[in-house]
């Protein structure tokens, strides 16, 4: 599983933000969250950046205590705080951002995918973030391209000029 | 109580004579009586600004507060408010606006900021975690917001910086100059640019990492939860979330509330031109949101062909889309587009701006004004040239340009007798898109809000296109059908004064009227519900509405000391005397006579001078009001 982002969709709320660092810190803490909307305001730009749940994830490569490991059940490459002694390297490798470094409890934090729930998913009001299962991805945005043609062919059909 | 939950619980002093930065702790107790945003700032201008000093001079404040919900779960809980003496009004002033800066501030660390003086060199606030500092602006000065915020941002090497800054009309002293917040927010109304202008305040700029707590995680989590499901399943979401504001146009056009040429009469002939299905057709680029937003009224748009090709502009409002448009007898949509841009870069309210220069044009029709006076400018109705021409004039000062930046009232007594019976203003602001012969609500509310000339200190939308099934869940059966009926006046004033205290507490917690106000989803209990297990106070509805009534009678109170009487509380004579010509609203005045008797009773306001009655300051708390030399004569 993993987490499907429509930029196009996404308006730059940061519901996503304030519901994962209230996940994490029971307060809301944008620093603290696992997913970040990176924006471009006044072009409308808006990205939210989430960990992509690397297969080969060089964050748990690297790793000096074996923290960080791969969930069976939801693909999720999650760190055990437990055994995490912040040493950062994860923050380091990760070109992504996908890892940060949590300094008021000197673990590092990422995204779990919420144990096979994510709540970023469920919340976001504008249905720019979706939990997919890797293989109904193709699927699901063959369709989304394929329905601008249906809406060009039934629009023709029904005489309108587009 | 040991600490402050849904606050910070401190504030920043900034004295911009001497350079100082000092931060004081937020006393509870003030917390508790005054919840935040405007209801702070109306306090702090009671106490520190008295009659004697002008909106330019360095005394005046500049207050930029948030709420107990600013920065929480809570749906729409971006707005941040701007208080200080208005530069329009020379009364009490606000504006409130979206964006991220009111969040970004908690993050910091802070609930609230107060300016006091003058910076002898233009100067910048730079907030971050915990710590401020003044930086220099002068390479700033001069610039628009856009890039302003921009270069803010560079020199500063962190993007995620939240802006609230002032652009050339603020500079100038534009009686009608805005804050721009987050890019494409505006703190529109009271002209408070200006006051950052005085005090060679270009910007401040805001970053923190920190945390917003509230006393009950859980239970605030679910409560916020509800709020978000009953937003997005209120049946007014789906066309707020498509159109945003701009869904008005045509609704209102159809019953005579849509001012047309300086409010001759509220209906445009040629509404399809500038409504929010064409706009969506031709322009529509992306949604937007603010802070935690479900709904996202806010819209990016562009122009791809035409003369106006690469325009684009973002929070094109109903609001403007009748002042820069019909209001101006202007259809030329794409225009309006690049006047919206126009005026969030040069950092002007579209309201007062548009109603200023809507009121020239009709000068301009009656033969009061001609090319002489406007330096050349053909100012016939609907001239968007024109327009675009001396909204760029007002923002520099130059010529007939330095006549309307002072407000359309000051503007007229400069022009003579002749002038006055055009301006389309509540004491000395100007009035916004809502017709009050159509909906008599809001006819009062313009009338009576604290802030001159206004829709949002009332905000009545009971009577809009008449929401029966809302009017029976807040009011009960009872007042059917007259409350719901826009031409009728009857039960008007319970609306208003309700909306008014609704109003103060919202905007006094950091949220937005949309998703309160309109969709009308969360109501009384709901925000009571909210600030509850935010704070861990010990409120409900009836403290809240308290507080509310409390806010807007130290406002009242405010605006008496500086010589606002009942006669102040009225509309111009058009509105009272001219029968509406069209529209459901058609052979309608606003019958304010009538509903300000009512409102008066409601409110325990004396009927000559207008002041709150001793009892009633008494029984909200106010006593110290009474101890005021202007009372207590």
């Amino acid at each position: 599983m993993y987490l499907l982002i429509d930029p196009e969709k996404c308006t730059g709320c940061r519901t996503c933000e304030s519901f994962c660092s209230f996940r994490w810190e029971k307060a809301v803490a944008p620093s603290g969250s696992a997913i970040t909307v990176v924006k471009w305001e006044d072009e409308g730009v808006h990205l939210p950046v989430v960990c992509g749940q690397c297969d080969r994830a060089a964050c748990l490569e690297v790793c000096i205590t074996g923290a960080i490991s791969i969930n069976a059940e939801t693909g999720a490459v999650a760190v055990d705080t437990a055994r995490c002694v912040g040493c950062k390297m994860c923050v380091t490798a990760c070109a992504s951002g996908g890892v940060a470094y949590i300094a008021r409890e000197g673990t590092a934090r990422k995204c779990d995918l919420c144990d096979g729930d994510p709540l970023c998913a469920r919340i976001c009001p504008h249905d720019a973030i979706e939990a997919v299962r890797d293989e109904l991805v193709p699927a699901k945005k063959r369709r989304a391209a394929a329905s601008r043609y249906y809406r060009f062919m039934k629009t023709a059909a029904d005489g309108g000029e587009r | 109580m040991s600490r402050l939950y849904g606050y910070t619980g401190r504030y920043l002093r900034v004295d911009l004579d001497s350079g100082s930065i000092t931060t004081a702790e937020l006393d509870p107790a003030f917390a508790a009586s005054w919840l935040g945003g405007n209801g702070f700032g109306a306090r702090i201008l009671w106490d520190e600004v008295d009659e004697s000093v002008a909106p330019a001079d360095p005394s005046n404040r500049f207050i930029i507060a948030t709420g107990p919900l600013s920065g929480t779960l809570w749906p729409s809980s971006g707005r941040v408010e701007f208080i200080a003496k208005s530069p329009l009004t020379g009364i009490y002033g606000d504006c409130n606006a979206g964006g991220f800066f009111g969040p970004e501030l908690k993050f910091a660390g802070y609930d609230m900021i107060v300016v006091e003086g003058r910076s002898a060199q233009p100067v910048y606030l730079n907030i971050r975690d915990g710590a401020a500092e003044l930086r220099d602006a002068s390479p700033l000065w001069g610039r628009d917001t856009f890039e302003t915020e921009s270069a803010i941002r560079d020199e500063l090497g962190d993007f995620e910086t939240q802006v609230a800054c002032i652009g050339p009309a603020g500079e100038n002293g534009v009686a009608f100059a805005a804050v721009q917040v987050s890019f494409n927010r505006t703190g529109a109304r009271s002209g408070l640019g200006a006051v950052m202008g005085a005090k060679n305040l270009k910007a401040v700029a805001v970053r923190g990492t920190g945390r917003v707590e509230v006393a009950e995680p859980d239970a605030f989590m679910d409560a916020s939860s509800r709020a978000y499901h009953k937003i997005l399943s209120n049946e007014f979401t789906p066309g707020e979330k498509q159109y945003g504001t701009p869904q008005l146009v045509s609704l209102m056009n159809v019953i005579g509330r849509f001012p047309t040429n300086n409010m001759q009469q509220g209906h445009f002939d040629r509404v399809e031109n500038i409504c929010a299905e064409r706009l969506e057709e031709l322009h529509f680029v992306k949604h937007l949101a603010c802070f935690n937003c479900p709904i996202g009224c806010d819209k990016l748009y562009r122009v791809d062909g035409g003369e106006f090709a690469g325009e684009w502009t973002t929070s094109l409002e109903y609001e403007t889309l009748s002042s820069l448009g019909s209001r101006c007898g202007n259809d030329n949509l794409e225009s309006i587009i690049a006047m919206d841009r126009i005026c969030n870069a040069l950092g002007m309210d579209t309201i007062s701006a548009g109603g200023t220069i809507s009121f020239a044009m009709e000068l301009f029709e009656k033969g009061i004004i001609t090319v002489k006076d406007t330096d050349g400018l053909d100012l016939a109705w609907g001239g968007y040239k024109s327009i675009i021409e001396l909204l760029r004039r007002i923002a520099r000062r130059e010529g007939f340009g330095d006549l309307l930046a002072r407000g359309s009232l000051e503007a007229a007594r400069a022009i003579g007798d002749a002038a006055l019976p055009y301006v389309m203003h509540v004491k000395g602001q100007e009035i916004p898109a809502q017709d009050g012969r159509a909906q008599q609500s809001m006819g009062l509310a313009h009338a009576v809000s604290s802030r001159g000339a206004d829709h949002l200190k009332g905000f009545p939308t009971i009577d809009e296109t008449g929401y029966p099934s809302e009017a029976v869940r807040r009011y009960g059966k009872e007042y059917l059908p007259e409350i719901i009926d826009g031409t009728e006046a009857t039960h008007k004033p319970m609306v208003v004064k309700d909306g008014e205290e609704f109003c103060a507490v919202v905007d006094s917690t950091g949220i937005c009227k949309f998703g309160t106000l309109f969709p009308p989803a969360i109501y009384w209990e709901d925000v009571a519900e909210g600030i509850r297990l935010a704070t861990g106070f010990d409120t409900d509805v009836e403290i809240l509405k308290r507080i509310g009534e409390r806010i807007n009678n130290l406002q009242r109170c405010y605006n008496n000391r500086h010589g606002i009487t009942r006669a102040d509380d009225t509309i111009p004579r058009r509105l009272l005397e001219e029968p509406s010509p069209s529209g459901n609203a058609k052979g309608h005045v606003v019958y304010l006579d009538r509903m300000l008797e009512e409102y008066y009773e409601l409110r325990d306001w004396n009927r000559e001078t207008g002041r709150p009655s001793p009892e009633k300051l008494k029984e909200l708390d106010l006593g110290f009001v009474l101890e005021n030399p202007f009372f207590a004569k």
